[in-house]
């Protein structure tokens, strides 16, 4: 699990001031919080599933709750 | 210790972390146990920092399981802790009283057993949509329904007000066990609308952002080009008014107040 990319992406959602940097800079914000190579490149493809597989997130789908 | 436990429902936003408000974090941190319906993965995970005992509910969904068999196994398992004398949490994406029939049940039949339970609200889709569409439900009016019981049930449709439908997904769902969308429904549906709106009167089709890195979808179409569109368990139906609401001079008589005499707000001059 990376602390890191959990940190990250959890800033991003609390955080406006995070959401609007990364809306102008992502590659700075992305450095601040220490981000891999890798992870990086998960999170430029907006790749969900595995951002939250690498977040330690264990299962990765969810269904949502309808009346 | 049976008789003294509790059941707190809480809502913890759409917006992963930024929705969850000061009064849920307390309730899921003072909990002996919290139990969960998350639309992300990552919430539940997030959730875990506030308190490490966090189950998810979604356990009790299944293939080939209904909805209503899913959603008893859930109040279920939060009544049974709480009747053993646990301070139980269960805490549900969004508005936890918005579209949750399992949250509500919990509640009433944790007070039908004499247990205390209580709900707090939280930020619901719809709240998101007011926000990102620009809408305000109190300039127009709005009327919001689950969109397959308002085609089944036949509602009576004001065009003069906002009409928001839900549940997209589950449109044609006819054994409440999938979430997938029969495309003739959606078909019956933008035909249905038709009749009170004409065929190309332009419809958004919304969807809250979730997930950190996601932006609200917000995709405008004609009511005929409804069926083309793809849905998720997350998409909802705007309809905005064709027209103001006019005002009703039998009214305003049995009133006795003059139309001349009444000084129209902003809200409603807005209306057009």
């Amino acid at each position: 699990m990376s602390q890191q990319l959990k940190t990250f992406l959890k800033n991003l959602g609390q955080d406006p001031d995070v959401r609007k940097r990364y809306q102008q800079d992502p590659e700075s914000v992305m450095d601040e919080h220490g981000l891999s190579d890798e992870h990086k490149e998960l999170v430029r493809n907006k790749d969900k599933d595995a951002l939250q597989k690498e977040a330690g997130v264990e299962d990765a789908h969810m269904d949502f709750i309808i009346l | 210790m049976t008789g003294s436990g509790e059941l707190r429902v809480v809502g913890t936003g759409i917006r992963l972390a930024g929705q969850l408000t000061e009064e849920a974090r307390a309730l899921v941190r003072g909990s002996d146990r919290v139990f969960a319906v998350m639309a992300e993965p990552l919430a539940l995970e997030l959730l875990r920092e506030l308190n490490p005992r966090v189950s998810s509910l979604q356990v009790h969904y299944r293939g080939g399981r209904t909805r209503d068999e899913s959603y008893e196994r859930m109040v279920e398992a939060l009544l049974e802790p709480v009747r053993a004398g646990e301070r139980v949490c269960a805490a549900f994406y969004g508005h936890p009283g918005v579209f949750v029939w399992p949250a509500h049940e919990a509640v009433r039949r944790a007070r039908a057993e004499g247990l205390d339970a209580s709900m707090t609200p939280g930020i619901s889709a719809e709240d998101c949509l007011f926000a990102d569409l620009g809408w305000d439900p109190g300039v127009h009016g709005c009327q919001s329904y689950e969109a397959a019981d308002f085609l089944v049930y036949a509602r009576r449709i004001d065009p003069s007000a906002l009409l928001i439908l839900w549940q997209l997904a589950a449109l044609g769902d006819i054994s409440r066990s999938t979430f997938r969308t029969d495309p003739e429904w959606v078909r019956v549906l933008a035909d249905v609308l038709a009749e009170d709106y004409g065929e190309g009167h332009r419809v958004t089709i919304y969807e809250a952002a979730s997930f950190p890195l996601d932006e609200a979808r917000i995709e405008e179409v004609a009511l005929s080009e409804l069926s083309a569109l793809r849905f998720t368990q997350a998409s909802t139906l705007v309809v905005p008014p064709l027209r103001a609401p006019r005002a009703s001079l039998d009214r305003l008589e049995r009133l006795g107040v003059r139309k001349e005499d009444l000084v129209t707000g902003a809200f409603q001059r807005h209306r057009g």
